[in-house]
């Protein structure tokens, strides 16, 4: 029956190729998504490990009798990107050496990340190299929370160290610390994947339903010569395996070969490491056994019809309309994901929480699914009361007869602007996390502390600062007299020309003379979160992908349902239907749902995720500005435009040569 | 194992009023949704015999062959097939029947459009479980029967309509069923390729012994028939002599 089943399936011409093809394809796209989603915590557990020995969780209050470090970390810019100037000194023979350096530097030596090692090629060296000594070697990347991270190791004299207020250690930490994401922020990445994978799933659908209506025929006829309900449910499980093996291991390719793109995408301010975005073995097998098992599933499960009856094909009904207990699913999705934020809000980091709020994410999306065919029936009713010609009239129907098929086409582009909705919500509450300027903070301006300054260093640091070209003035904003746990902090407050150069001649300069400092420019203190920001970026391109998805599920779903109507279109134009008739028809009986559903769905994508920001902050946020609009408009019109580009391609395929029998 | 002697279209057996009734349908109702397309029906059928159903459209032969042929159950009534009750069955044991012991030819649709015409004819035997090679074997000397030398390689959306129907009756006979169902066989064919079709159905069915029930409603069609039935709005209205 497998050699039946596969000759079957590929030997329908070339509509079920496609069909196949584009069903492959769409699982290798989920895959690729589930095996990205089931890496994310371990590429987090490698970053947070590659970087646990700068925090200084081996400490000692004495004086250790072997050998120990003191280290002071640094988080300094250089041109807007983070640079961690770790200094370290030994203390004592047998001093611990970090990961990825083979010694310790000595005072005035530096290990650099390859980053740093490029960066510091390509500029002078009063804007970056001169903050890090003499380069003797290259830290390794077991030591780098990112390939791009710019990480220095310098050696230092203990007596500074000391007088900075660093602590010895007698070893570094190998266990990481505590995510640093918030945990909003992985609530957002678990609905993000749920929201992905939805469009793909229609998509699945949609190019399963490519080649149905041959399908179907073929396996009635098979069923009309005595094939048992189990040996057609074999034949349509091969067609499917072989579609989602394909497609499964495509995913697999897919993963491999977008790796390295997907690990450029910065989060927390740090790309990736390609080989750390693995998933675990386990899981990622039983994904790849799962997905064709469940293609598997859904194939056997389609067939019902067929399975029952060989005239399954032949003595079509027109089935009841959907009732309104279709919207259940949808109504008790969102009240459980508002009441398990009610109750676990404050657990967000919390797997069952996390779990609980993803699926009810998915059970809106599901429950929009469901309810899709109810909305698309009252549209055709309202259409109904109003007809105004031929076409109205027969999309009316074709929208109150089949309601579950007319909303298939669309269902894509429905979820996707419900995941569009909700994320750009998100995206504005993350745009309203800026950090606000201190008031005396202007375009040009830099500001600095200064660690273990006394006056007298202050006062020449000042003098050399004010004689730097294009610094404007210097301004002591506290004295150096200020002493932090034992340290003496300076302030000082600088007018520039507000270039990058002089900002970082002065970040060197301040370096070179006070190594522990901070020094900020305005931009950089006005930023909003680094990571709220990629969060929009993310969000874009997220959108921008699931809406192509979309728009190619409807493109293939109307096409299919022309295709399979060529016969009934051609008697249309026999009966003296204009070809303007028909395609009026087709972009009515897509654009009248299509509204109304996404309307729908954006004031519910909206409302949620509102309602969802509202509970975890306990405040009102603020409600997507103008750009959701105009992305949704965007959408629908993008989705119309796939529905335009078919109308032509109608009088070719409604040729009265289509009312041949066979 | 179904064996394979060489098909023929040389008369085996004629049929027999004295033997024992075949299939058997005694009254019989089916009802979809506010339809009721037969209501009460008795039909028998001996070995080797020709029945032909004749009746306007939309009046229940087609439903009354699908009950007897056990495609669709009987909402009441029973169907009894060599003393066996086939409305009892489940469906997997139908199935299996129809593969065993039914042959069917219909207007159009029932060929599948991805294999090719001797993979088509061999289906019922590969669905048996037979081997591609041997299921081609037997299916093969079918082909000169029916006048299709050389198509054996040829998809049904590249033969004629009548050479599609050809095809279809070979499927139909190539089990040696012991009845073979044809619904409107040549409603799709110009009289001369029907009347081509329905010499080889009668001939072949003849030559395996087999007995037909013919739906349709032409007369020059039914004339192929031993006997005829008329339904009429579910009921059948009285075997007409032929």
């Amino acid at each position: 029956m497998t050699g039946l089943g596969l000759r079957l399936a590929l030997a329908g011409g070339r509509g079920a190729i496609i069909g196949i093809v584009l069903t492959a394809l769409a699982v290798a796209l989920g895959t690729s998504i589930l095996l990205f989603a089931l890496s994310f915590a371990p590429a987090l557990q490698d970053r947070q490990e590659r970087s646990a020995w700068r925090v200084p969780a081996v400490l000692l209050g004495e004086e250790p009798a072997g050998g120990a470090v003191l280290m002071r970390v640094v988080e300094d810019l250089y041109q807007g990107e983070a640079l961690v100037r770790v200094r370290m000194a030994s203390i004592g023979p047998d001093s611990p050496v970090p990961p990825g350096v083979p010694r310790l530097p000595a005072p005035g030596e530096a290990f650099v990340s390859p980053a740093l090692a490029d960066r510091m090629a390509d500029v002078p060296g009063d804007l970056l190299a001169d903050r890090i000594g003499n380069v003797v070697g290259t830290i390794q990347p077991e030591a780098l929370r990112s390939p791009q991270e710019l990480v220095a190791l310098i050696g230092a004299d203990p007596a500074e160290l000391r007088a900075d207020g660093a602590s010895p250690l007698t070893g570094f930490a190998t266990e990481p610390l505590d995510p640093t994401i918030p945990p909003i922020m992985v609530l957002l990445i678990v609905l993000a994947v749920v929201g992905a994978l939805a469009p793909v799933a229609v998509f699945v659908a949609t190019a399963t339903r490519l080649s149905a209506a041959r399908r179907e025929q073929r396996l009635a006829a098979l069923r009309l010569v005595g094939a048992t309900p189990r040996q057609v449910t074999g034949l349509a499980v091969v067609e499917a395996l072989l579609s989602t093996i394909t497609g499964a291991l495509i995913g697999v390719v897919l993963f491999v070969l977008l790796r390295p793109v997907v690990a450029l995408v910065p989060l927390d301010e740090a790309t990736w490491f390609p080989e750390a975005i693995s998933p675990p073995l386990v899981a990622a097998v039983a994904l790849l056994v799962a997905v064709p098992v469940v293609g598997a599933l859904a194939a056997a499960a389609a067939l019902r019809r067929i399975v029952v009856t060989p005239l399954g094909v032949q003595r079509r009904t027109t089935p009841p309309p959907p009732g309104k207990l279709r919207l259940l699913p949808l109504v008790v999705s969102v009240a459980v994901l508002l009441g398990a934020l009610a109750f676990g809000s404050s657990q967000l980091s919390d797997v069952l929480v996390l779990a609980v709020l993803g699926a009810a994410f998915a059970g809106i999306i599901g429950g929009i699914a469901l309810a899709g065919p109810w909305l698309t029936a009252i549209v055709g009713r309202a259409l109904h009361r109003a007809p105004r010609g031929a076409a109205t009239l027969l999309a009316s129907r074709r929208l109150t007869d089949d309601p579950r098929g007319s909303f298939g086409s669309i269902a894509g582009v429905v979820m996707a602007v419900f995941v569009a909705s909700a994320f750009f919500t998100f995206a504005g509450y993350a745009g309203a996390q800026s950090v606000p300027l201190p008031g005396e903070m202007r375009p040009g301006h830099i500001v600095a502390e200064l660690r273990t300054a006394t006056a007298s260093t202050q006062a020449e640091l000042i003098d050399r600062l004010g004689a730097m070209a294009g610094v404007r003035s210097v301004l002591p904003e506290s004295g150096a007299d200020v002493m932090v746990d034992g340290v003496g902090i300076g302030q000082l407050l600088l007018e520039t020309d507000g270039t990058s150069a002089v900002a970082e001649r002065v970040r060197t300069a301040i370096a070179v003379e006070f190594p522990s400092s901070w020094v900020r420019r305005t931009e950089e203190l006005a930023t909003a979160e680094p990571i709220y920001t990629e969060f929009g970026r993310v969000v874009n391109l997220g959108v921008m992908g699931t809406m192509l998805l979309a728009g190619c599920s409807l493109a293939v779903a109307v096409t299919t349902w022309v295709l399979e109507r060529r016969r009934q279109f051609a008697q249309l134009r026999s009966a003296g239907m204009p070809v303007s008739g028909l395609r009026k028809l087709v972009l009515l009986q897509a654009a009248a749902p299509l509204v109304c559903v996404a309307i729908f769905s954006a004031a519910l994508g909206i409302g949620v995720t509102q309602a969802i920001l509202i509970l975890i902050r306990a405040s009102a946020v603020p409600l997507p500005d103008a750009s959701l609009a105009l992305v949704l408009t965007a959408s629908v019109l993008g989705a119309l435009l796939m529905v335009g580009m078919m109308l032509p391609a109608i009088e070719r395929l409604t040729r009265p040569d289509g009312l041949r029998m066979e | 194992m179904i064996t394979a002697p060489a098909p023929t279209l040389e008369a085996v057996t004629v049929h027999q009023l004295d033997q024992p009734p075949l299939l058997v349908g005694a009254g019989l109702r089916k009802r979809f949704g506010q339809t009721e397309a037969l209501r009460g029906i008795d039909f028998s059928l001996t070995p080797g015999e020709i029945v032909a159903v004749m009746g306007p459209s939309g009046s229940g032969k087609s439903t009354l062959l699908h009950c007897l042929a056990g495609i669709v159950p009987p909402d009441e009534g029973t169907v009894t097939f060599e003393g066996r009750s086939v409305d009892r069955l489940g469906e997997g044991e139908r199935s299996r029947l129809r593969r065993a012991s039914f042959g069917f030819v219909f207007q159009f649709g029932q060929l599948v459009p991805e294999l090719l015409a001797i993979e088509n004819v061999a289906l019922p035997l590969l669905l048996n479980g037979m081997s591609r090679a041997r299921a081609e074997e037997v299916a093969a000397p079918w082909f000169p029967l029916m006048g299709l030398s050389g198509l054996e390689g040829r998809r049904p959306g590249e033969m004629s309509g009548g050479q599609a129907q050809r095809i279809a009756v070979a499927r139909a006979l190539v089990t040696r069923p012991a009845i073979v169902f044809a619904d409107e066989p040549t409603g799709s064919l110009d009289s001369l390729a029907g009347e081509g079709v329905m010499e080889l159905l009668t001939a072949a069915a003849r030559g395996q012994g087999a007995s037909v029930v013919l739906v349709t409603h032409e007369p020059r069609v039914a004339a192929y028939a031993h006997r005829e039935v008329i339904v009429r709005d579910g009921r059948l209205t009285g075997p007409v002599a032929s």
